[in-house]
């Protein structure tokens, strides 16, 4: 069903009527001595540049997907009032409001993408650069970067610190959709041919570039980003290759790895020993989960009410456990309701990877989805001790800057994949009807086909 | 099958995904919320204190309600012990810890039905208890023991509720106050502040046991009405020395109670021996657990069998250990003519307006004959008009009681006091403790007596009264 600005606006309309009455609401909670009314004005901060955002794509780009953005927005809203509410508790009372800034800059992020990058398939022509650079970043986190939890994430620029994957993961896929669309014939090809000639160098390339990637993270004990590239690859290797022998080699040598990691990393058995049973190491490593069991045993099918449940006692709640925070205080129902959220947001996104006619924004859009989708199922279900945890932050509802930037690029990328999809009047770039790029062209005159 | 359909399917796979979050949630919010809720790790359940229930006394005056997120006691000292406390640092103690589950209120049920119900009611809220207490006379009950440290019990004789549990010395349980006097409130053993004397505290029961002996001694026929002994101010027991208070000369039973003779009652135990004396307090009901009472402690029978144990255990000393309720429920059967009602403290849980649970009354177990529960009637009526306890007298009501001034290695002795009032148509038993007072005559008897008296003020009483 291809959205409309009429269904947008509705959404719109409703994500403005929850900020104003969540502001309203976090107004009654405030604690004394602190201005009542700055949470409503913040919302009001929020609601407006949402409008703006939207309002501009709405009048600019007319085929576009209106959807989308109201989505996005009223995840980031339930999270966002969940975390300026959760900054009481913790008495970092600048935690909303600085959350709120994060969002508008997001926002305004958002509008650059859509405006200034025009042909997103230029992309395709540096997907080596890109792999070059995530290696490259990795590698700098690992020998500059601070160790926090025993896990080197995090990079100090200027008093400020982020955490490199964050745009790393995007780089990847950038490299990934390039590259599998790229090499997708040889890929489909017998790993060993009649000639028993090596196999081709694209699988020789693929798996090393995965590889190096992976082992990076795990080296820098980056678990669940480790998981999160496997989870990616795995599922663009799959639909652009359809080679399942590749996929159960990929799982086996992954076990493999698995295993060995386990033996060796003292964090490992313990992450894995804390999803088995928290209760053990309860005065230790098994505390916030056991915290967050509580949390959640106490939300019941409406939940507590916003200020009322006690997921302040999590240790890093804001990081990692906002969804738990959510659950408790809204209950069942409200968890329920910020998944259906996900579902929708993530099915209009696949719509888009579905929807294109070109082929590698169709890989990209998709790789792309599946990042996010992936990602955030990893939170979710590390979360609700589904999975061991491994700390990753939920897209859009984590606090922190650069989560919430490099997932409002991300949302942009798709949403310019959509719009692109239309002829552009001018064409840079001279493409062959099936969607093959220059590059390929002369690649495969090389090999004589 | 091209690039998009399996796109397409891994879509699908990626968004029915999203439901297992869901799923766990609802494992931890659902299905196993009652393990979680009440995991001994938990001490999460007080970061909702918006929702914990109040405990009300018998007129639904709240004794323990919240308010603006912090816990009040509008009896503050005077309930303290019996109350417990509740602080988001030290946890629970006392009733609140014991109902504390209840205050909680119940986990959210499974039938999604019912959920819905609690739902639409305006959400979970904890459920309220009505104890059998009175405010008014648990105030004046703990006024009454006037700095000294002990407990009173008073217990209503026709149902067996108990109207007030006081204890000395006590603290101010607003959780701002205790946080502050932690130290002092919790590490003076020798006050034991968080201690409820009246059903935790076990004595000696000194000679308030005399009621016990006699009762069983004239059920087993090892001592008849008319029976009089011959006192000489001490007696000797095997190689242990009874000594009297004084040498009351010739004696009946009625006297023999009335003045406390501890020759007289040396004597019946040692007829009784170690057996009768124990098998009789099995009659009396104090080896029960007290199940209605939460928290209150079980006594503790002698055990010694030397062959003068009899002699002293009936008077009340040796290995005899008793809490004031199981004094009071004593002299509750001989006011109910031989019947023992079971003592209880939990009226009601309300949920909401609904009464969830109520206490349900057990059938009167009769204990001894109604002849000899007025045999003994008599002679503690006799104690309290001309005998030890005539400091218990409050005019124009008959009152009976029986004295007791228990030795123990502490210091001085403590004063002990049990009886019931009126004596024509018992309406309230009581039992009051002073530790290290002095004799209970001269020291627990108008505690009592106030304490009687107050108590036949109640509304419920006075009604009854033509």
């Amino acid at each position: 069903m291809r959205s409309t600005a009429a269904s947008g606006a509705v959404l719109m309309g409703i994500v403005t009527v929850i900020l104003a009455y969540g502001g309203w609401a976090l107004s009654f909670i405030v604690p004394s001595g602190r201005d009542v009314w700055l949470p409503l004005e913040y919302a009001g901060l929020i609601a407006f540049s949402a409008w703006i955002a939207w309002g501009a794509l709405a009048l600019c780009y007319r085929n576009g997907n209106h959807n989308i953005l109201p989505l996005t927005m009223f995840i980031i809203t339930v999270a966002w009032l969940e975390t300026y509410r959760l900054g009481f508790s913790t008495e970092d009372f600048s935690q909303g409001p600085r959350q709120a800034v994060f969002i508008a800059a997001g926002l305004a992020l958002f509008l650059a993408v859509v405006v200034c990058l025009r042909d997103y398939r230029i992309l395709e022509d540096y997907k080596y650069i890109f792999l070059i650079l995530a290696l490259l970043i990795q590698i700098s986190v690992m020998l500059f970067g601070m160790r926090i939890n025993g896990a080197t994430l995090w990079v100090d620029i200027g008093g400020h610190s982020f955490q490199p994957f964050e745009f790393t993961r995007i780089l990847l896929v950038f490299f990934l959709a390039s590259y599998l669309r790229q090499f997708r014939g040889w890929l489909r090809m017998d790993l060993i041919s009649e000639n028993w000639r090596l196999p081709h160098r694209a699988f020789i390339m693929l798996g090393l570039g995965m590889a190096a990637a992976e082992i990076l993270l795990v080296v820098q004990r980056d678990l669940g980003m480790a998981l999160l590239l496997f989870g990616i690859f795995v599922s663009l290797f799959y639909a652009v290759t359809n080679r399942k022998d590749i996929l159960a080699l990929a799982f086996g040598l992954s076990s493999v790895g698995a295993y060995f990691c386990w033996r060796i990393y003292p964090h490992v058995q313990e992450r894995v020993s804390n999803w088995l049973d928290p209760f053990v190491a309860f005065d230790g490593s098994g505390y916030q989960i056991c915290q967050a069991i509580f949390s959640l045993a106490n939300a019941g099918l409406d939940g507590t009410g916003l200020g009322l449940g006690g997921a302040a006692y999590i240790p890093a709640v804001v990081n990692d456990f906002t969804f738990v925070a959510i659950a408790e205080e809204f209950g069942i129902m409200g968890a329920g309701a910020l998944l259906a959220g996900m579902i929708l947001l993530f099915a209009e996104c696949f719509g888009i990877s579905l929807r294109v006619k070109d082929e590698f924004g169709s890989i990209l859009a998709a790789g792309l989805v599946y990042m996010l989708a992936w990602q955030s199922l990893i939170n979710l279900l590390g979360v609700t001790k589904v999975l061991p945890m491994t700390g990753v932050a939920l897209p859009f509802v984590s606090a922190g800057g650069t989560s919430m930037l490099s997932c409002f690029a991300v949302l942009a990328l798709l949403w310019r994949i959509d719009i692109s999809d239309t002829p552009l009047k001018k064409t840079k770039r001279i493409r062959r009807a099936d969607g093959a790029s220059g590059t390929e062209r002369a690649l495969e005159a090389e090999n004589g086909r | 099958m091209d690039v998009k359909e399996r796109i397409r399917r891994l879509a699908y796979i990626y968004l029915a995904l999203f439901f297992v979050p869901l799923l766990g949630v609802s494992r931890y919010a659902f299905f196993e919320c009652d393990e979680y809720a009440n995991h001994r790790d938990n001490h999460y359940n007080m970061t909702a204190p918006a929702l914990r229930g109040s405990i009300l006394d018998c007129h639904f005056r709240p004794m323990a309600y919240m308010h603006r997120s912090a816990r009040v006691y509008p009896l503050g000292e005077a309930a303290a012990p019996l109350l417990g406390y509740y602080s988001r640092i030290y946890g629970e103690a006392g009733l609140e810890s014991a109902l504390n589950k209840k205050l909680l209120g119940n986990p959210i049920p499974r039938d999604p039905w019912a959920a819905y119900k609690i739902w639409k009611k305006g959400g979970r809220k904890g459920d309220d208890i009505v104890l059998t207490v009175d405010s008014d006379l648990q105030k004046k009950a703990f006024e009454a023991l006037g700095g000294y440290k002990g407990a009173a019990a008073v217990m209503s004789v026709r149902d067996g509720s108990l109207l007030a549990l006081a204890s000395a010395p006590s603290y101010n349980p607003e959780e701002k106050l205790l946080e502050e006097n932690w130290e002092e409130i919790s590490r003076d053993e020798e006050a034991a502040r968080l201690l409820n004397r009246s059903i935790q505290g076990l004595y000696p029961p000194g000679s308030t046991f005399k009621v016990l002996i006699m009762s069983g001694c004239l059920e087993d026929g090892f001592v008849s009405a008319n029976e009089s002994f011959n006192c000489e101010g001490k007696d000797l027991v095997v190689n242990f020395v009874l000594n009297c208070s004084a040498v009351h000369g010739k004696v009946s039973l009625k006297e023999a109670l009335g003045y406390s003779c501890n020759v007289a009652f040396g004597r019946m135990g040692l007829r009784m021996q170690m057996e009768g004396i124990r098998k009789w307090m099995r009659a009396f009901r104090m080896d029960d657990p007290l199940k209605d009472v939460p928290g209150a402690a079980q006594a503790v029978l002698p055990t010694v069998d030397t062959s003068s144990a009899p002699a002293e255990t009936a008077i009340g000393q040796g290995d005899t250990l008793v809490s004031p309720l199981h004094m009071a429920r004593i002299a509750a059967v001989i006011a109910n003519k031989g019947l023992d009602v079971e003592p209880h403290l939990l009226r009601e849980q309300l949920s909401g307006s609904d009464a969830v649970w109520r206490y349900e009354p057990e059938k009167a177990q009769r204990v001894i004959s109604k002849k000899n529960a007025a045999l003994v009637a008599e002679a503690m009526e006799f104690t309290v008009r001309e005998g030890t306890g005539m400091a218990a007298y409050i005019p124009g009501v008959r009152v009976a009681g029986k004295t007791g001034s228990a030795e123990n290695p502490h210091g001085k002795v403590h004063a002990w006091f049990i009886g019931y009032a009126p004596a024509e148509d018992p309406k309230v038993a009581v039992s009051v403790i002073l530790e290290n007072a002095g004799g209970g005559g001269k020291f627990a008897a108008p505690v009592a007596r106030e304490i009687m008296k107050a108590a036949l003020e109640l509304p419920e009483f006075k009604s009854g009264k033509k």
